[in-house]
């Protein structure tokens, strides 16, 4: 039971924390504009050189034309397969990739395990053991899980290697970016590992999930832990989904923001449109600068200060 | 193998952190091989005995040195106070969240420090990788400002926080021109550019440390004389006057420029320095606008007649100020639209970062010039002779058009039309290099930081703008469209260090400039590739 | 003894003219002194100096136009003018290079150099 007890508190501390980095973004003010070019879901004809709507005459009277499609059509690869690292750092990519490409592996057969869960649970009459769909999935689940781990374990020697052998990356590299790193490839290590010594078809996998599932319940007698190296998976496992929110490698899903917050965020403020009452909450707060040139004293607010002309230099 | 330097090496004393040898900067081709081994003149002692100089081998804030332990310590506790205030809405809402952002999720990859031109130019020294003064205030933020940040700064970066590093973080925000090409190229959307840009704030807005180029005689300077050139609204209408008369040489008719006409349809914004450093580029506008029978007019209010807004680079406060007052004046001219005329920077604050500043009747809708500049030249209001710009050109990309703006086609699709020797320079559009002088470089040349910007930061654009005329003969004259005040300025400053005007025939201007050297009617051509002007 | 030369300071900064005034007449030059283009022109049309300093951004007549004026008219032109002022560098060249006038025959930016305008105006007196 001490296994699924840290499972499931390590997945509340995976859903509080990423639920809390979300929240936080959410919240924060509206800020001014700071996006860069291309902007990914322009139209076709200003994306083909990276312009904006500002490139059209008297763009304010035109509607506001977006491409969903072209934005998928960049982040669908961006997001796969790291095309950015791709273009702009080939040699790290060819370590970055199987990196990342392992760990997307590896939810996707969790998620899939999740599934099988479910159907054992509550689909064995439309999806009886030994149909067609049952085959399917628990391929899926071996070609997922078999590639991931592989992947993975390749990937996260490589980036170790790359961090310690480049003297670029290593000279600006902290304990942490290691501990990272190591802690991902174990992870992967051990996971293979016990697939490798008697699990190929990930049974264990299967076991435990459903016992996640199930606050506990066993399937076919399994309990969890009954190997060294699977019972090592899955501690580390369920560590590391916690962990990851605690670091930058929140980046997983925080780069939803860096991009659409940020990089990408072209909404204009058209005259009388809904942002100008935004602004004017964000021009009602008062600043605490100390420079004297700014002049705020705590009661002044941003449209105050900035209606009106410094008296001091400094 | 050169010892790599670290974020933590800021903090330990020594006269110099970073010095460039002889030989070190990217050498450039022939005919410029001699200046292969030129390097940063050395500041003069007696000059900078009392200011902070030990970051690397120029000055460009020149912060002056405290005279007591004391006198340090507070500075440090007034840094730490600013550190914190950019992290609080009610100090940074500007820009909290892309900072926050960009502060957490930097993977240092290093895959930004090979966009960086300066990175590059400079012999790679690692003080300048876009990541580096990025980690110096990651690390001093996760050490100082959060909860058990000793220990942790163990695991994951630990620098000590002491005049020394402050006096250097404060100087190295200055050699970076905000071009962010590095946030462009990371894969995670981290953007380092930025966090020079929320340093530079810092300084300035808590303590008051701001390069005097960009804040006592630019935004204080703007806001109290009327414009960062100094003049005043009479001095800058007075030379306006000259620009006429000499248009009026050039077209063989009277071009008026007009001011203050209430309910113009465009009100157009200059750059100040254009009247005064390129009064041809004034003037060809007013040619261009007249012969396509726009309405416009310019402002001589104070601050109206001069589009920059320094604050952009330094200072959200000024910043503001700078950006309410152009709004207020189009406001109260009542006219339909403001028109950026070609300077970059100044484009990029009142269209996109003003944005979202601007409510109610001082919301009014800015173009770029290239938009309504390609919308008259395709109109077909004007006749263009193009071969009588029968000579070698390349344009030269203003990142704040590009990268940070989007306007990218417009002023091709201009060129394209009047120019049959356009070429473009590699990398271009929104992958362009900065000319060297963004974020107020161009403008800053005390002590020695013009020579460290023409040897360094605008390396990599004269490097491209050779070789974008490579298979030309050096005594064609080649003409670089720049076209923006700052990066003219730059490229100006690049064109007489390395003698290229003698040596490769290089000249430079802007685009209206060769829109209406190719107008058909005109007296005399507005370019000819000499020091005179053709009216001589 | 010749009787002292005569310099017109021409700036709208009181402080500027109280120093002018005081490096000059320590050098033995005589003084005088206009806020603006207008009260200058009124001061040369009574008595030509010998020198003008000439400010740029002034109220009511700009250097520039003061400029011009002195430039292109017949009889006063020959008076030699040197600009002081803290308008940018950029300035010098375009005040220089207009083709509707002669370039001034001094420049000097602010803050000033002592040393630097006595000079010139030894020079040019």
């Amino acid at each position: 039971m001490g296994f699924y007890v840290l499972s499931y508190l390590c997945i509340v501390v995976f859903i509080v924390a990423a639920a809390h980095l979300v929240y936080r973004q959410l919240t924060l003010p509206v800020h001014v504009r700071w996006e860069i070019y291309p902007v990914q879901h322009e139209t076709t004809d200003k994306l083909s050189h990276g312009g904006s709507y500002m490139e059209d005459l008297n763009w304010w009277e035109k509607k506001h034309k977006s491409s969903l499609l072209n934005e998928a059509k960049y982040m669908i690869p961006e997001i796969l397969l790291i095309r950015g690292l791709w273009k702009e750092n080939k040699s790290l990519w060819r370590v970055s990739f199987p990196f990342h490409f392992g760990l997307y592996l590896m939810i996707a057969a969790f998620f899939l395990l999740v599934l099988n869960g479910l159907v054992i649970l509550w689909g064995g009459s439309c999806l009886p053991p030994g149909g067609a769909a049952r085959g399917l999935l628990n391929s899926l689940i071996v070609l997922t899980g078999w590639t991931g781990l592989i992947l993975g374990t390749m990937g996260s020697v490589g980036m170790l290697c790359r961090r310690l052998a480049d003297p670029e990356l290593r000279e600006f590299s902290s304990f942490a970016d290691y501990f990272n790193i190591a802690f991902i490839l174990l992870f992967f290590l051990f996971g293979f590992l016990t697939c490798l010594s008697g699990d190929p078809s990930l049974e264990g996998g299967k076991e435990y999930v459903f016992g996640l599932l199930t606050g506990g319940s066993s399937l076919n007698g399994y309990a969890p832990g009954q190997s060294f190296t699977s019972g090592v998976t899955i501690v580390l496992a369920s560590l590391l989904a916690a962990y990851i929110p605690l670091t930058h490698m929140s980046h997983m899903f925080m780069k939803y923001f860096l991009y659409h917050d940020v990089k990408w965020d072209d909404a204009p403020n058209l005259p009388g449109g809904p942002t100008e009452a935004i602004i004017l909450k964000n021009l009602a707060l008062k600043p605490t600068w100390k420079a004297k040139h700014v002049e705020a004293d705590g009661r002044k607010s941003w449209l105050d200060i900035a209606s009106s002309a410094p008296k001091e230099i400094k | 193998m050169k010892k790599i330097l670290k974020p933590s090496d800021m903090a330990k004393p020594s006269d110099c952190l970073c010095h460039i040898e002889p030989g070190d900067l990217s050498p450039l081709p022939p005919p410029y091989e001699d200046f292969n081994q030129t390097t940063i003149p050395p500041l003069k002692p007696d000059r900078v005995k009392n200011i902070e100089t030990s970051l690397d081998d120029t000055v460009a804030i020149g912060i002056p040195k405290p005279a007591t332990k004391e006198a340090e310590e507070e500075l440090v506790r007034q840094f730490l106070s600013g550190l914190k205030k950019l992290f609080e809405k009610e100090n940074n809402w500007t820009f909290l969240q892309p900072l926050m952002l960009s502060m957490e999720h930097c993977a240092k990859c290093q895959t930004c420090s090979d966009a960086c031109p300066v990175y590059e130019m400079s012999g790679r020294k690692d003080i300048y990788r876009p990541m580096f003064r990025a980690e110096v205030l990651r690390w001093i933020n996760n050490k100082y400002l959060k909860p058990g940040g000793k220990i942790t700064a163990k695991l994951t970066g630990d620098i000590d926080l002491n005049w020394t590093t402050i006096a250097r973080l404060a100087e190295l925000a200055y050699r970076c021109t905000l071009c962010r090409r590095c946030a462009t190229v990371c894969p995670i959307g981290v953007d380092n550019g930025l966090i020079t840009h929320e340093i530079r704030k810092l300084f300035s807005q808590e303590m008051g440390i701001a390069p005097k180029e960009i804040h006592e005689k630019g935004t204080v300077q703007h806001l109290k004389v009327g414009s960062t050139t100094g003049m005043n609204s009479l001095a800058a209408k007075d030379s306006v006057d000259f620009i006429e008369e000499e248009m009026e040489e050039i077209t063989g008719y009277k071009v008026s420029i007009p001011w203050d006409v209430e309910g113009a349809d465009i009100l157009l914004l200059h750059n100040a320095g254009e009247i005064i450093a390129w009064p041809e580029n004034v003037g060809a506008f007013a040619i261009i606008f007249q012969a396509a029978g726009l309405s416009w007019t310019m402002s001589s209010e104070a601050v109206g007649y001069d589009a920059v807004n320094y604050g952009l680079w330094y200072d959200d406060v000024q910043f503001s100020r700078v950006a309410v007052k152009h709004a207020d004046i189009a406001r109260r001219l009542k006219v339909k639209k403001i028109v950026m005329g070609e300077c970059g920077h100044a484009h990029k604050a009142l269209t996109v970062i003003a944005d979202r500043l601007l409510t109610g009747g001082i919301n009014i809708p800015r173009e770029s010039a290239m938009v309504t500049l390609e919308d008259i030249v395709m109109s077909g209001k004007l006749k263009f002779e193009p071969q009588k710009n029968n000579f070698p050109v390349t344009l030269h990309d203003p990142c704040n058009y590009v990268r940070l703006m989007g306007i990218v086609e417009p002023q091709r699709r201009i060129l394209r039309k009047i120019a049959p020797g356009f070429r473009e320079m590699t990398p271009h559009g929104v992958d362009n290099y900065c000319c060297g002088g963004g974020s107020g470089f161009a403008i800053m040349s005390g002590y020695n930081f013009a020579e460290w910007r023409t040897l360094v930061s605008s390396r990599k654009k004269f490097l491209q703008i050779l070789n974008a005329f490579k298979d030309e003969p050096l005594d064609v004259p080649k003409y670089v469209c720049a076209p923006c005040s700052n990066c003219k300025g730059a490229i100006r400053d690049i064109i007489n260090h390395y003698q290229a005007e003698e040596r490769s025939n290089l000249h430079y201007g802007g685009l209206v400039e060769l829109i209406v050297n190719a107008m058909v009617g005109m007296k005399k051509p507005i370019i000819n590739f000499g020091d005179e002007p053709s009216w001589k | 003894m010749a009787s002292p030369k005569k310099i017109l300071i021409v700036d709208d900064e009181q402080d500027i003219r109280t120093y002018l005034s005081t490096l000059f007449e320590d050098q033995g030059f005589k003084t005088v002194q206009a806020r603006d283009g207008d009260e200058a022109m009124k001061i040369i049309q009574a008595e030509p100096p010998d020198l003008i300093t000439l400010d740029v951004s002034m109220p009511e007549k700009s250097g520039v136009k003061f400029f011009r004026e002195i430039k292109t008219n017949e009889q006063l032109k020959k008076i030699p003018i040197i600009i002081v002022t803290g308008v940018s560098e950029d300035f010098k060249g375009f005040i220089s290079s207009r083709h509707q006038m002669p370039p001034p025959e001094g420049f000097v930016a602010k803050p000033i150099s002592a040393e630097e305008i006595l000079d010139l105006a030894r020079k040019l007196t």
